[in-house]
């Protein structure tokens, strides 16, 4: 199946291809270097990357657009290789990538835009994290602390917009077919990324196998759609999305001796919807997102107690006050369990509540900018400061901290993970 | 000698009469920047300099596009260069009158989303640039203004006018960050040439001067403005290249979808 859309891709670009008049190249080369502060000092990371963002205008109606990201980390050859979190394979896994993470066709008719290839489709309104912003998975390799452009996995897909003017207001109908489901990426077990695993009993051991990934078979299949509108000033969206949970449950069955983890990829149905307004100095957003049959993690210890699934209503809502050049942004998050029990492995409610503050100096030149998250169920949190500099139009530096707090939990688990870091980009 | 006083007095009357008939207020004057004829839609580039105290200069390439709705227009800008920021956009659909706010979608590439932004802090500073929200529209909101005609003189070999504008509240100038602006106003084709701008607190703060100023397809256009701002030493100077006016610009440009497409040129 995945040959067969490939292979109708290319068909669609090749004939288009011939009569190109266009070819756009930009993109950029960038030096990422962050150095842990908290528990075992040493390089996180020295990445030298390589962006691409390949265009052409085919003809008056087709646009090709691609991005490819490319990185060598020189840290993965300077720290020393250890049996804990710097092991070979982590090493291998960190110190080089290649990724296409856009590709498609564009083709744009009066009514309507049609997109085919491996695209990033971006739903909702809220920042930092994600809710109806769940029609891509990431990949993990930094939890979340990369940008979404980058955490992004390109998924190979068909979107469909059209747009009408029905009782004199502009409509959007966007219709989504994904054959190339996918899960997301975490970071591999044990490096100083990853998620934290179960305790398990003195001398038992722990085993962690495969899963059932979703992939490109026509079972698989995800799809979507969305409506979009500004009704009396509101920028409203209604959406729907039948996919796969991206991150597994984990599967678990217990013997005196060995603890099995099994990942647990399952399907859901998400429906909701975001609204935007603007009211003097201050922007008014939200997002729901209703996940039904959601997999979830239980208490039990065996296959069949071990997972379920519930409904969940996750819903946030965040204000953009800008004055004087000053942009402070609160947003609160909340996910509940109307049909919780104590046998399941999370609180009925919990979320997040996050506060950006950013301001520019010199012309836009210097920008100095805070990101905070606080998870309010358990207490964790994450800092975020950076300050960035544009020297020239070519060349942006930054520099920049992430730090963790907290028990356990969402961000405690990387309390020993603070880090420092620096950012040197050339774009072009 | 009554009736000869009478008649020198009746013919410089006559002769004053026209002078002072034809002199209108500062808001008249404004009316007509305002309603002077500047096409009923616009595509243009536009390329922007900001040099700051040292000399040095960031560059930017943009095209933007206008349509007249009546009184209310929406505009679509969309930033082609340096890389950094290309496919960034802005759409406005800017009503006239102070009874309601402009409405603002900004598209950051970065995000790949497009985001609401508040119109009402008219006086940040856009993009970096010594123009402020309030300073990129046409002409301001005259409601917002107490207008005055200062003078009126032969400048380069224009008649011109000077016309004040003060904002009506404290809350105003706040808003705006102007205590006091200044138009320069051509008399000839009802656009001004120069602007002053004092600060909240009535110091000098910037001025804009439009040169080469010429007819494209009928409507007077200004071909270069700088702002140069007094009290930072820096600048920005707009130019504007390949005006094309009323080519019938289609409602759909001037949307959300098109803010998401990006502007490629064809």
């Amino acid at each position: 199946m995945k040959q067969l859309f490939i292979l109708t891709f290319a068909l669609l670009l090749l004939p288009s291809a011939a009569s190109a008049f266009e070819w756009t190249m930009h993109g950029s080369l960038k030096n990422e270097t962050a150095y842990f502060i908290s528990g075992e000092k040493r390089l996180d990371k020295l990445q030298n990357r390589l962006e691409l963002k390949p265009e052409a205008i085919l003809s008056d109606r087709w646009e090709f657009r691609g991005r490819v990201l490319a990185w060598h980390d020189a840290a993965m050859n300077i720290e020393a290789s250890n049996t804990t979190d710097m092991t070979p394979g982590i090493k291998m896994h960190y110190r080089n990538y290649i990724r296409s993470k856009e590709a498609y066709l564009l083709y744009g008719g009066d009514d309507f835009d049609f997109r085919i290839g491996q695209q990033q489709i971006v739903w909702g309104k809220t920042d930092g994290l994600r809710m109806l912003d769940i029609v891509n998975p990431l990949d993990m390799r930094e939890f979340m602390l990369d940008d979404f452009l980058d955490s992004r996995i390109g998924l190979w897909s068909a979107r469909l917009n059209w747009y009408a003017n029905v009782g004199g207001s502009d409509h959007e109908f966007e219709f989504v077919l994904i054959p190339d489901a996918r899960s997301v990426e975490l970071a591999p077990t044990a490096s100083r990324w990853a998620f934290a695993l179960p305790a398990t009993p003195v001398g038992t051991g722990l085993s962690i196998q495969n899963g059932n990934e979703p992939g490109w078979r026509p079972s698989d299949i995800e799809a979507g759609m969305a409506w979009r509108a500004n009704l009396s000033g509101w920028d409203l969206s209604l959406n729907w999305f039948y996919g796969w949970k991206d991150t597994p449950s984990m599967q678990k069955n217990m013997t005196p001796a060995l603890l099995t983890l099994t990942p647990l990829y399952q399907r859901m149905n998400t429906l909701g919807g975001s609204f935007s307004n603007a009211f003097g100095a201050t922007v008014l957003r939200g997002e729901l997102a209703v996940n039904i049959s959601e997999s979830i993690n239980k208490t039990g210890m065996t296959l069949l107690t071990s997972v379920g699934t519930e409904t969940t209503v996750n819903a946030s809502l965040g204000l953009d006050y800008n004055k004087n050049n000053w942009r402070i942004s609160p947003q609160f998050f909340i996910r509940y369990l109307p049909g919780w029990d104590n046998t399941i492995a999370e609180d009925q409610a919990s979320g997040f509540f996050s506060l950006m503050i950013a301001t520019d100096y010199l012309n836009e030149k210097l920008k100095p900018e805070i990101i905070g998250l606080y998870d309010w169920a358990d207490g964790s949190w994450m800092l975020r400061p950076k300050l960035s500099y544009e020297f020239s139009d070519q060349i942006i530096a930054r520099l920049g901290a992430d730090l963790f707090g907290g028990s356990n939990a969402f961000f405690g688990q990387y309390d020993k993970n603070d880090r420092v870091y620096s950012e040197v980009e050339y774009t072009f | 000698m009554k009736k000869l006083s009478l008649l020198m007095f009746s013919a410089a009357l006559l002769l004053a009469a026209p002078a002072y008939s034809n002199e209108m207020t500062g808001l008249d004057i404004m009316k007509l920047v305002d309603t002077r004829d500047d096409g009923d839609d616009l595509i243009q580039n536009m390329k922007q300099r900001l040099i700051d105290r040292r000399g040095n200069v960031r560059e930017r390439e943009m095209v933007s596009l206008r349509k007249d709705y009546g009184k209310d227009s929406k505009s679509i800008t969309y930033f082609l260069a340096p890389s950094n920021i290309r496919d960034t956009g802005l759409l406005t659909w800017d009503y006239d009158g102070i009874e309601k706010d402009d409405d603002q979608w900004l598209y950051l590439p970065a995000l790949k989303k497009v985001r609401r932004i508040s119109s009402s802090d008219r006086g940040d500073y856009f993009m970096g640039t010594d123009f402020t929200f309030e300073d990129i529209k046409q002409t301001p909101e005259l409601e917002d203004y107490n207008w005055t005609l200062i003078e009126s003189k032969l400048i380069d070999g224009h008649d011109m006018w000077i016309v004040e504008g003060k904002p009506k509240t404290d809350e105003l100038k706040k808003n705006l960050g102007y205590s006091n602006t200044r138009y320069t106003i051509r008399k000839d084709i009802n656009m001004y040439v120069r602007v002053d701008y004092w600060d909240r607190k009535g110091k000098e703060l910037k001025y804009l001067i439009s040169e080469e100023i010429k007819q494209i397809d009928g409507v007077w256009t200004a071909m270069k403005g700088t702002m140069t701002n007094v009290q930072s030493n820096h600048r920005t100077e707009l130019s504007f290249t390949d005006q094309r006016y009323n080519t019938g610009l289609s409602d759909r440009t001037f949307s959300e979808r098109m803010l998401k497409r990006g502007y490629r040129a064809k």
